[in-house]
This record gives C-alpha cells, structure tokens and sequence, in this order.
C-alpha cells in the first residue's frame, strides 16, 4: 500500500481504466456508433503511424484512443437495437435460457432470459438478445433452465417523475432493453438446465427452504442476504432503516465473504502440505462456485478479481499494487458491461474501495487508530453517492459498521461452514445455521434500533452532479491539504491581511444585498389518471395539493411515487397539504403519503356529513395532532413573503357536492400565476364567470383532466393562459377530450399532458414561467 | 506514462487496442445488418397487409333513394348500410324489401315507392325494370316455373342450389343443378339473366 498519493504515472493501467471510464460517460452524453468508431478508428491508425516513426507509444494520443473506444463500446452495448422495435407490444415467441435467479415483484416474479431464438407469426429474428420476463406464475425456474416463452414484448417502465427510479435505463446498462410480460400458461420449461450453474443453482435452493424450516422468517431473509446477496427476504422499511445506518453494504456480496471462502480453502489446506499453486487452483475454483452461487454483481466480480491477482502476487512472490488490481477488476467488468459504470452497485462498491485504499493511511495518520480509520475512510468516500442516491447521510455509520462488519463476519462465517456440512449431512450444519441466525437477530436489532432513529440519518436534498465532483475532488486532495498550509501563511501576512478582510466583506455584502433571485416551484406529477401537484416557493415552504390515487388497485402511488419524490428534494416536512376533493384519483395518495411526513397543515373545501375519505382524513389529522381547515372563496393563504394561494372555489353561498366542490386555487408569486382547478366541471365554471372573478393565469391546469364536461370557451378566454396542462393517465373516460385539445392545439397554446410527458415542471421568477416536460415531446 | 512499459508490452497493447477497436466495428456492422433486415420484414409484412385489404363490392342503388348511383362498400354489409349511403326517400316502402339481406357484388338493389308493389317479393329487385329477363339468382319459384322446361320440381332444385352454392356467375351454371341439361338450357337461355 502505497498511501495517499496515486502516481498515476507510474501506473498505466490506472491511467487506462480512468480514461475508459471517462470515455463511457462520453457515450452515455453523446450518442452516435458511427461517429466514435470513426474517431477510435482514425487516433487508431494515428497512434499505429506515430509507433512505426518513432519506435514508442504517445500517452496522450494513446489514451484519447481510449476514450474514443469507451464511448463506442457503451454505444454498442447499452442502446437498444432498432432491430426489435418493429415488434413492440405484439405477441411474440422465443426459447431461451435463463440466467438470473427470479426476483419476487409487485406482479409475481421476474428474471432475465437469453433468447437464443424470437419469432412473430413466420417471421424469424436472430435471437442472441436478453429480455426481462415477467411471469405471474410461482414458476421454480433456476439459472441454466431453458424456457419456451409467450408473451408480449414491451419496453421497460422509464422514469416519469424526477428523482424517480429510471428501470429502463438500469436495465439497459445491463445490457437487457426489452421485456416480455407472459400470457396465459406462456412460460414452458422445456429441459431443467444441466452443468455446474443449475447444479449450484438447485443447491442454494435446497438451504434456502432448509432455513426456512430450521429458522424464522426475519432472520431467514437477512441470512440469505449475507449470504447470497438476496435481499427479497428483507421487508422495505427495516432496508431503508438499514440504509439511514449506513450498513446495507452487508448485503451485497463483496470483499468480506471473498476472503472468508479463501480463508477456508486456506484453512483446510494447512493442515496439508499443498503446492502453492495448486493451492491457488483450489483457491480460484471455490471462489467460482461462490460465483454462480450468488449471481454476476459488481460487488462480488470485483472482490473475486482483486483477490485472484492478490493470490497471483502472493504465489509468484511479488508485492500486490492495490491500485491497479483495483483498476483491472474495473476494467475488466466495464469491458464485459460498460453499462455497469453507471450502475449505483458499481460505483459505491469501487469508490468506497478506493476510499479505503487511497485515505486509511492518512486517517490513521490523524490518530483515528487501527480500527476506526478504514470504517470512516470508506464511509466518507460513500458520503456523496450515498446522498446522490439515497438522500440520506448516516452519522453512525463508522461506529455501527466497527460492530457490523466485526460481527457479519463470525455470521458469514458460520453460514458458510453450515453450507459445507449440509451437504455432507443436512443435519450437520443446522447449529451452524441456528448459530448465524441468532447472532443475525440480535445483530439487526441492535442495528434497526439505530437505525429507525431519526437523528441517526440526515435527509439531504439530491445534489446536482457538479457538487458530487467538487466533493470527491475535495476528499481526493483532503490528505494533502497540510502541503498547502506554508502558503496560507504567506497569504495571511499583515500586507496581504487588510485586502483579504476588504475582498470578504465585499463579496459577503454583495451576496447579502443581492436580489433575492429565489423562484416558485410547481411541479405536475405524473401519477397516471389522478392529479398531484407539488409547490415549493423561494422561502422553502412546500405544499402539496392532492396525491393521485389508482382507485381498485393494490399500486400505492403514495409510497411508490409521492414518497420517492418528496424525499428527493429532501423533505421531512410537508408545509401544507391541501386537498381539492374527496375522489380517490385525488385523495388517496395523500392518505398513504401523509404519515411519513410532518404535516404543518391540512386544507379541504367545506366539509360533507358522511363522506368516507373526508372521515378518514379527519381522523389521521386527529392521531397526527395536524391542524385540519377547510377554506371557501375569497380566503387566502399567505404561504410565503411573496406567495399566496388564493381560494376562488367553492364559496360559503351555495352547498356543493362532488366534482363542483372541488377547491379553484390560484397560485400568485409576483407576476406569475397559476391556476389550479382541480375537478371542476360546466356548473362550477358557469358560476365561477358569473361572479366575475379575476380569473387570469399564465398557467392553467385545465379541470377535471381535460374532460368534455368542463369544456367552457369562455372559460378558456376569461383566464387566457398562454399554457395548459392536463392531469391524466391512460383512462376510459376519453380525458382529454379531443375537443378540448383541439381548442388549444388550433391556438397555439402549448398542451403538456403528464400521459405524454411524464411530470410537468413549471418555475419562475417573479415574471414569466418557463415550463419543461419531464419526458421530452417527441 | 507508457514510456515505462517495455517495447514489447506497448506493441502489445496497441495490437489489443487495434483487435478491439476492429471488434466494435464487426459488432456495429452486426447491429446495422439486423436492423436493416428487420427494417425490410417489416416492409414486406406492411405490403402484404396492403393486398389483404378489405375487399369490396360495387352496387347500384335506384328507386325511391335521395342519391341513386354506384356505391363501393366493404364485404359483408347489408342492404341496410347501402340504403343509409343513399339517403330514403319519405315515400319509400322499406316493408317490402330486405333490409337485412348482405350485398352481392354488382346487383342493383331497387328501392321500391309506397303503394307500389313488388314482382316476386324478392328483396334484390333484378335487371333494369321491364327488360322481361327473369334472373336465375334472385327469382322466385314462380318465376322460375314459368320458364319453359322447369317445372315446380326443378323451380325449387335451383333455388336449393342457390342457396347451398351461391348465385350463378354465368347463366351456362346452372346447368350444374341436377336436372337441368344443356339441352334444357337451350329451350330458356334468351329469357334468363344473371344480373
């Protein structure tokens, strides 16, 4: 180990891997195939020319080739082909075999196949593609099983709301760009798999379903995680506990298990005396089988290679560089998937690593010991992504993984001498396994009592991609900064001092005087046939007016789209909640979204005897101890210095059910208004124009969803947006009408539509309103 | 940097760069070729589907309709659709025509006034009125009896016939139906019509 510094240029295989790396995020930004195999060709044959001439290699001109050649490379691999694009959502055919281990979801089970053969009908393609099946069978379908499959092919749900998980674009950085939903009995298993794979495969089933008889379902789950890498067993709230310690890492196979199989192999074999590289066969063949045990992840590919060129070293008697073994497990990996730079598993796996290797010594160095300098060096190499993804930062994490680690390794350890023994006689590695399951319990709970405390984990809005690069640069010069300080005194000396005070105070008044450039915030998410809409003004105040809702449906668009994104902007207070009307397309969301916020607030329109939703919302307001008010025309709402929402709908005269009941808000900030309808429809509008409110807006979130029966030219004219935007998803009620686009479409006036474009984003400053779809109009 | 590396290892590298670089471009190649086959299949399943379209038939609608003339309709409609094309007139007697009975290609269909009454009481009144052809596809018993050498026997045979085959296409056809000779066609083929 080397220390903290790189010497880049004493490592050409570091150098390599970076600016591969570098040339994959190219690709990923600039896309075009032909274009990078035309650059990589040429500096190709540029760097062939310049080595003839002058007998020797050009770094430069060598590595620029490189990025050339990353950037082609992801091109070629991770953009879906045109070729299959013809037979979206059409039934088609295929075998194929199966080469993931099923994955329990929402909607029954999913795993990855490669299709050797696809066909529609007579029509033939060159199969040699993976699709993502999903099955609502309880199939028992392992690795290495050849399928017949049915079904329609489709393309993976991309992200419609920011900071919402983007599945299309996981997938295809592992290279899989289509899925292929079963119909009815489309999934025949034509041969169970042979060779080692499904062997291994039918194995790790068979200790599976022995834990489940042997063990209880909680420790059963987290046992197969440590194990296997497995985390369908782990229920999503103690995960996210998991995750605000800072420990989910012991569920992804990685160093800690790579060493303990090796420190077996190397355990029984002392007793012997082996060869050693006989010994590094050995070595190398069970750390294969603990491979296919676990399935291709960033983690455990990277551990595996490090510790082979470890064993390597170790056998030819040569001192190991970390770095570069480090950098050939990367490049290695991105050139069988480029697509994994991108991942979140590769990346925390090699930057924490690297954290590891490039900052222990230094800690060690400032007196954090032993054992507390590696625990805090790999955390603080995983604070930004771990902000970027999780938006979550854990202060206990160093001290809660001292005792973590420690302890998942004697688990780890006793799990994997069970395995051993179970196959030598099952009930031979039942204390083994009875063992590792206990010291699990107590271990998690010790760990989730930190965990679901809430100072534990700070909750940080995502940070944009340019902080996390300030940041990393920061940590990678942080042990370097005591170089500096003979320049800082020279800087501070009395000449310099009187300037340096001025300069601040200077900038620190400009900034301070400085127009508030602050803007309002109002984002339409998508969330299918509903309406929600998320407000945030200059001062940092958040309202949130209705949560959407799939009426008949197990979906929770509170949990799997509100939640997301609210915590994305790193939210743990909600201001106000406001909801325009009882209908579930509305409400519902909100009741699921509610109790993991603090809520300043609840606003509803006049209330209704004997309304269920209402009832229910009441009563959370109640339990949550939130103030509940229900407001009517010509009351305001100051929600900040410069933003008020002004209540235009229903008013206290006439009674109003259902839809006409819903609130009329309008939005002002400054010279920008929006105005906010929810489901009003011809009877409401027809008694909004007669009391001649001033009904101008820029933007206007048409009512009722774009329905027919809110259609009202006058309506339309008296609040003359120059934008409007329809809430809804794919329905059977015609929303929206065809007409009432036409009557936009025919003026000109942009029509966003959250069906189309996913979340529509809309902010200002003061003045105009600019607007951006979350998926771009085609 | 790569100045480190021994001769033989640069040589090496290169050669491992050039290898790659020349992979992704059979790779490219690969990707292009499939999608330009795909591309055609998917051509030739469109032209297929161009010569699979819906056929059509053409009729002739006269008598007591808004717009008289010659309509094309998709196979399978019924007197009723042609009928709606055509606008009615208030004057005419639908009671006396069927209106559910499907459209053959090429007939005319007469739509007859009020008060008017209908020869035969078939649904396709034939040939232009008064050319005194009986029409074998659409005639009745009657009809057909009056024909030299038919009697009720083979009246009916023809009728069974129509029915069980479809209409005749050439007025030599029915000599198909069992009983009816050339020899018989002889004696009627100036008085019979197909259209």
């Amino acid at each position: 180990m080397t220390g903290s510094s790189l010497h880049i240029r004493q490592r050409p295989l570091l150098a390599l891997t970076c600016f591969y790396g570098l040339g994959i995020i190219f690709g990923f930004y600039f896309k075009g195939s032909l274009w990078w195999l035309i650059l990589g060709g040429l500096t190709f044959l540029v760097n062939v020319v310049y080595f003839i001439r002058k007998g020797k290699l050009q770094s430069t001109l060598f590595l620029l080739c490189f990025v050339f050649f990353g950037a082609l490379w992801y091109n070629l691999h991770c953009l879906p082909p045109d070729s299959y694009r013809h037979w979206l959502d059409e039934v088609v055919e295929g075998q194929g075999t199966v080469i993931s281990y099923p994955r329990p979801g929402a909607a029954g089970l999913s795993f990855v196949v490669d299709l050797h053969r696809l066909s529609r009908g007579e029509q033939e393609l060159p199969g040699g593609i993976s699709v993502l099946l999903r099955t609502k069978g309880e199939a028992q379908v392992l690795p290495g099983t050849v399928v017949a499959v049915r079904g329609k092919l489709s393309l993976p749900r991309q992200a419609r709301n920011p900071g919402e998980f983007d599945y299309r674009q996981y997938l295809a950085n592992g290279q899989i760009f289509y899925q292929l939903t079963t119909q009815d009995n489309g999934l025949t298993v034509i041969s169970e798999g042979q060779g080692i794979r499904t062997w291994l495969a039918r194995e790790r089933e068979k200790i599976a379903s022995h834990l489940a008889q042997i063990i209880p379902r909680k420790e059963r789950g987290l046992l197969l995680g440590v194990l296997f890498g497995d985390k369908s067993g782990i229920p999503d709230t103690d995960y996210e506990a998991y995750q605000r310690a800072g420990v989910v890492h012991l569920f992804a196979v990685s160093g800690l298990h790579v060493g303990f199989v090796l420190g077996l192999v190397w355990a029984l074999l002392s007793f012997w005396e082996v060869r050693p590289l006989f010994r590094l066969l050995l070595g190398a063949g069970c750390l294969t089988v603990y491979f296919f045990l676990v399935g291709w992840t960033a983690s455990i590919v990277r551990a595996i290679i490090m510790a082979l060129v470890g064993l390597v070293a170790l056998t030819m008697g040569k001192k190991q560089d970390l770095y570069t073994t480090l950098a050939l497990a990367a490049l290695i990996i991105l050139m069988i998937n480029p697509g994994e730079l991108l991942q979140t598993g590769f990346q925390l796996s090699f930057v924490t690593t690297a954290g590891l290797i490039y900052m222990t010594p230094w800690l060690e160095n400032l007196g954090l010991g032993k054992i507390l300098a590696p625990a805090v060096a790999a955390q603080l190499a995983g604070i930004p992504l771990g902000a970027y993804y999780f938006n979550q930062i854990s202060l206990v994490a160093p001290f809660l993984n001292i005792i973590a680690v420690g302890a998942s390794g004697i688990i780890v350890g006793l799990a994997m001498i069970g395995s051993i023994l179970y196959f030598v006689w099952p009930p031979l590695g039942d204390p083994f396994f009875l063992g590792a399951g206990g010291l699990l319990y107590a271990l998690s709970e010790f760990i989730l009592w930190w965990g679901r405390q809430e100072w534990t984990g700070l909750i940080v809005p995502t940070p944009p991609l340019a902080l996390i690069v300030i940041l990393y640069a920061f940590l990678f010069l942080a042990p370097h900064l005591y170089n500096f300080i003979p320049y800082w005194r020279s800087f501070l000396r009395p000449v310099y001092r009187q300037r340096i005070l001025t300069a601040f105070i200077i900038i620190g008044m400009t900034c301070f005087l400085w127009p508030h450039m602050g803007k309002t915030q109002v984002v339409f998410l998508d969330v299918g046939q509903g309406d929600s809409i998320f407000i945030k003004t200059p001062g940092g105040k958040t309202i949130l007016l209705d949560g959407g809702g799939t009426p008949g449906s197990d979906y929770s668009i509170g949990k799997q789209v509100l939640k997301p994104f609210l915590r994305r902007q790193g939210l743990r207070k909600i201001d106000l909640v406001i909801m325009s009307h009882s209908d579930t397309d509305h409400s519902e969301g909100l009741l699921e979204v509610i109790p993991y916020f603090t809520v300043g607030q609840i606003i509803v329109p006049p209330l209704e005897q004997g309304d269920k939703v209402e009832e229910a919302l009441l009563q959370v307001a109640r339990k949550r101890n939130i103030p509940l008010n229900s407001v009517t025309a010509g009351q305001y709402i100051q929600v900040d210095d410069q933003v008020r929402l002004e209540v235009l709908h229903p008013d206290g005269e006439r009674i109003w059910h259902g839809n006409n009941k819903s609130l009329v808000l309008k939005l002002i900030y400054q010279e920008a208004e929006w105005l906010l309808t929810g489901d009003i429809e011809n009877e409401a509008i027809a008694y909004l124009l007669d009391q001649k409110e001033d009904l101008r807006a820029d933007i206007l979130k048409l009512p009722h969803h774009g329905s027919i029966s809110s259609y009202s030219e006058e309506f339309y004219r008296q609040v003359g947006p120059w934008a409007v935007i329809v809430s809804a998803g794919i329905n059977k009620f015609n929303h929206p009408h065809p007409r009432v686009r036409g009557y936009f479409s025919e003026r000109g006036i942009p029509f966003y539509l959250t069906r189309d474009n996913g979340a529509i984003i809309t902010w200002s400053k003061g003045r105009k309103i600019e607007v951006r779809p979350f998926i771009p109009c085609l | 940097m790569l100045d480190s590396l021994s001769k033989k290892a640069q040589v090496l590298i290169l050669l491992a760069l050039g290898v790659m670089i020349f992979f992704a471009g059979v790779k490219y190649q690969e990707n292009r070729l499939t999608s330009v086959m795909m591309e055609k299949s998917a051509l030739q399943v469109e032209q297929k589907s161009v010569v699979q379209a819906p056929k059509t038939l053409t009729v002739h609608v006269v008598g007591a309709v808004a717009k008289p003339g010659v309509y094309t309709l998709e196979e399978g409609k019924r007197i009723h659709d042609l009928i709606q094309l055509a606008s009615l007139l208030p004057e005419a007697d639908t009671t006396l025509i069927n209106l559910a009975a499907p459209l053959q290609d090429g007939k005319q269909v007469y739509v007859p006034f009020k008060g008017e009454a209908t020869a035969g009481g078939t649904p396709q009144k034939t040939g232009a009125p008064g050319d005194g052809l009986i029409n074998i596809n659409t005639a009745g018993i009657k009809e057909l009896d009056s024909l030299p050498g038919i009697g009720p026997a083979l009246a009916q045979r023809i009728i069974d016939y129509r029915e069980n085959h479809g209409n005749f296409a050439a007025v030599e056809d029915i000599t198909k139906v069992s009983g009816i000779g050339p020899s018989t066609l002889q004696k009627f083929k100036h008085l019979i019509t197909v259209k």
